[in-house]
């Protein structure tokens, strides 16, 4: 990635540098009404923090509530990035190309704003810290503490090393911008895309896209034992840790287009992503619903043919019950919805897979709280049953989570391109010969060229 | 790539070694962290081997993280500085 390279870029990349060059007024509008709304959240939560756990709807026996089913549905969307980016890149699809960093960048944000919602969820904030000087390592939830920590650093080192001849490209267009330019200086560490540098960053981008994986599956997995080791009724499951995972896999990917949707609209990146992206992301959504129907049919059944009573109770205000609303609408978003739209090609379109994936959202959301809520408000000991309705607090403080993780995502267009230039340019010029070469070795020779060769051995 | 708004080498150096040496303070911030937990575990008699049974992969993971972080970091700074091109900023 040599300056000379970076000159032919500037022009052709146009439409990636505009976003940080000229910022359009409309954009830093939205930006404002985004930062407004996360201030409600913040006066929300101040008000909370106040007042106690009691200013919100949580109350025995339901002590979680939204904060703890936004917590699992962040931490869900966070597999958009880093999983989804690392699986494809291991599996070397080209098609990844331009959406990489967009999938990275959501892991991040949202991690941030999943750990903050388990603080929402403290009665007593403050004593937070008690965690670092005298937590238990035998409780799932420090287990949960140690692996987001772990995810959240190896999720930003991921997305930071592919970003670094990115940086280093923005730090030779800005070399008039005094303050951003030597913040790309800094953090381009140097960069002149030498052989030797190119070598030493692959090396890291493969290395972490191999340790990533079993971390973002342990992530979920552990969030899944929050829930699954203790005895409460249709908690206590063996296949929550892959049920998790499957469902973050599920809702990560949903977010992942939707962003990719709206960017594409508002920063006009058609030429970077085409409805064929859109359609292998609508093809992975699709078997992930199935996937995702198949492990909610057999985690119910499996329920409902012990017919153990507390598990029964549970399982009929699900099924018939108060929560039967939720429950089956979110069967209605997370499987009806995604399956008649992204099984026929015909309507796998941007327009029909952005539906499909604002459903699935909205599925996987309902989801969460059906699995926290009902389970709470019908407990196995003999306490009475509990109602939970959330109180204006709590959608304050849900309303800002989600603004926040707009904004965040926005404010880093600003400063880096959204679609990583240099692995566009990657692909161009060398994937496309390694593509041909690999599916040549897939397939057996030619006749001419198999005679060739024995002729040659026999020579 | 010599301007008014370029820092010189030292002080992008500077700036780079602050980001690095956080970095560390992070991860061994965690590491002692996890260490403290299996300390106190041990003084309270509570699950000891639990305690160590996590750590002995979250201590590992984390410094396997910041040796990726350092084998970039200096990969590609010594590698700029053996090819003499560094200047040219």
């Amino acid at each position: 990635m040599h300056s000379s390279r970076h000159r032919l870029n500037f022009e052709e990349h146009r439409i990636l540098f505009d976003p940080i060059q000229n910022p359009r007024r409309g954009i830093s509008i939205f930006m404002g009404i985004l930062l407004a709304i996360t201030a409600w959240g913040g006066f929300c939560y101040i008000l909370q923090w106040r007042y106690g756990l009691g200013a919100s709807g949580l109350n025995q026996p339901v002590l979680w509530g939204f904060y703890i089913t936004n917590f699992v549905f962040f931490i869900g969307i966070s597999h958009a990035g880093t999983l989804i980016s690392a699986i494809l890149r291991m599996a070397k699809a080209e098609w990844r190309r331009p959406i990489t960093r967009m999938a990275e960048v959501i892991t991040v944000a949202v991690l941030y704003i999943g750990a903050a919602n388990i603080i929402f969820d403290l009665g007593r904030p403050e004593r937070a810290f008690f965690l670092f000087l005298y937590g238990r390592y035998q409780s799932p939830l420090l287990w949960d503490a140690s692996s987001i920590t772990a995810y959240l650093t190896a999720s930003s080192v991921f997305l930071y090393l592919p970003l670094i001849p990115d940086i280093a490209i923005l730090r030779d267009r800005f070399a008039d911008r005094k303050w951003l330019h030597r913040f790309y200086q800094v953090f381009s560490f140097g960069w002149d895309g030498s052989p030797r540098q190119q070598k030493v960053l692959n090396i890291g981008i493969t290395i972490m896209s191999v340790v990533v994986i079993p971390i973002a599956v342990s992530v979920h997995t552990v969030i899944s034992y929050i829930f699954s080791m203790t005895l409460q009724p249709m908690w206590h499951s063996t296949i929550f840790g892959p049920y998790f995972v499957c469902g973050a896999i599920f809702s990560g990917i949903a977010a992942l287009i939707v962003m990719m949707v709206v960017l594409r609209k508002i920063y006009h990146l058609e030429p970077y992503l085409k409805p064929i992206h859109f359609n292998y992301l609508g093809i992975l959504l699709l078997v992930m619903s199935l996937l995702w129907f198949y492990f909610t049919f057999s985690e119910y059944l499996t329920g409902f043919f012990g017919h153990e009573p507390t598990e029964m109770r549970v399982f009929w205000s699900k099924v018939t019950g108060t929560y039967a609303p939720y429950f089956w609408t979110m069967v209605f978003f997370n499987f009806v919805v995604p399956v008649l739209i992204l099984s026929f090609r015909r309507m796998r379109t941007i327009g029909g897979v952005l539906v499909a994936s604002i459903s699935v959202l909205a599925g996987m959301w309902l989801e969460r709280f059906t699995i926290i809520v009902p389970t709470l408000a019908n407990p196995r000991l003999p306490f009475p049953s509990g109602i939970y309705f959330p109180t204006w607090i709590e959608w304050g403080l849900m309303l800002g989570s989600f603004s926040f993780f707009v904004f965040l995502y926005l404010l880093f267009s600003r400063f880096f391109p959204i679609i990583s230039i240099w692995e566009i340019e990657e692909g161009r010029e060398v994937g496309l010969e390694e593509v041909e070469e690999r599916i040549r070795s897939y397939l057996p020779e030619t006749a001419g060229t198999f005679n060739s060769r024995e002729k040659e051995r026999s020579t | 790539m010599t301007n008014q708004c370029s820092w010189g080498e030292g002080k992008i150096f500077f700036w780079q070694v602050v980001v690095l040496v956080t970095f560390y303070v992070f991860i061994f911030g965690v590491v002692i962290w996890i260490l403290r937990l299996i300390w106190l575990s041990w003084q309270l008699k509570d699950v000891f081997s639990g305690s160590i049974g996590i750590s002995l992969v979250a201590i590992p993971l984390f410094l396997f993280l910041l040796g990726v972080y350092n084998y970039v970091f200096w990969g590609i700074l010594l590698s700029r500085k053996r090819s003499g091109q560094g200047r040219k900023d």
